[in-house]
């Protein structure tokens, strides 16, 4: 009877000692396996996609065309460099500030089909830090500080008054 | 002699740290990065170079995601897969069907021409997938 006894005793005993050097090895697993950098990069929206229909238009006085080709660049026809876009594009957009959002102006980047992927970001890159440059400006004659730290409805009506409108196409080889 | 029994006891007592808590502790961190860990990234089977950019911001909601790889031999992937021109279309329906408002996270090898991404944004416009996010990495100044 006795050893009957004893047995039943030791059989539903778990070793739990062990149980915290399991959990730390499933954490340290976890911990490695977790990718904590995010990723950078440039948000764009592309215009939809409609067949068989010319491309929307848009009146010339509103558009700043940025054309992009391997070895040059214009900026409304005129030929022009990368550091410049951003004085253009900025004072701009600093002209449409006080105009209805259907007015406002709007930047087209074209390049042609043998420009390189690294030109056309430079470009976006230029036009979007022009952008961010008014953005501030806006926000720092408003709100006295820098358009990052304003709160979710501040930023909304900034960016109200100075949206981001970039619009991309190519230029077709004759 | 008492009392210095009863000192030496309690000396003992004030050093031990309570470990019995601990396994509770361990178990809640364990959860927390259980969740918060997103385990499967894609397999990049494309070479590229990323251009680099002053103005890049941070994307943080990777549960929205797709990726979208051109490497340096014009090879294009689509999350897992490698897939040509012509697919890319019906690979992004399905993406789009599953993810609803996805950004297509795109890395482009900075040295593609235009031609080819223009193709492939136009594929991804028909696919109505049309917020695109170009990967590049932060300029140092």
């Amino acid at each position: 009877m006795s050893l009957i006894r004893r047995r039943r005793k030791e059989l539903p005993e778990v070793p739990l000692a062990s149980m915290s050097d399991i959990a730390f090895l499933l954490l340290i697993f976890f911990i490695v396996a977790a990718t904590i950098d995010s990723e950078t990069g440039l948000g764009l929206t592309l215009p939809e996609y409609k067949p068989d229909e010319a491309p929307s238009q848009v009146e010339k006085s509103r558009v700043t065309e940025i054309r992009i080709f391997p070895d040059s660049l214009l900026i409304n026809g005129t030929p022009s460099d990368l550091a410049s876009i951003g004085e253009v594009v900025s004072t701009r957009a600093k002209e449409s500030i006080n105009l209805s959002s259907e007015e406002k102006y709007l930047v087209l980047i074209l390049s042609s089909t043998s420009t390189r992927y690294f030109k056309y970001i430079e470009v976006l890159d230029q036009v979007k830090l022009a952008y961010r440059s008014v953005q501030d400006d806006y926000s720092r004659t408003k709100y006295g500080t820098v358009f990052k730290v304003l709160d979710e409805t501040q930023k909304a009506e900034v960016i109200e008054k100075v949206p981001v409108l970039i619009s991309i196409g190519e230029i077709k080889n004759k | 002699m008492i009392s210095f029994a009863g000192k030496l006891r309690r000396k003992k007592g004030g050093q031990a740290i309570p470990l019995a808590s601990m396994p509770d502790i361990i178990f809640i961190l364990l959860l927390f990065f259980m969740v918060s860990t997103v385990l499967k990234e894609v397999d990049v089977k494309v070479e590229f170079d990323l251009p680099s950019t002053s103005t890049a911001e941070k994307f943080d909601n990777r549960r929205l995601t797709a990726h979208l790889f051109i490497g340096r031999d014009e090879k294009i992937q689509i999350n897992d897969m490698v897939v040509s021109l012509s697919e890319v279309k019906e690979k992004m329906e399905v993406v789009r069907s599953r993810v609803n408002g996805v950004v297509v996270m795109l890395r482009v090898d900075k040295n593609i021409p235009m031609d080819l991404v223009n193709k492939v944004q136009i594929e991804l416009r028909k696919a109505k997938c049309l917020r695109v996010n170009y990967i590049s990495t932060q300029k140092s100044n």
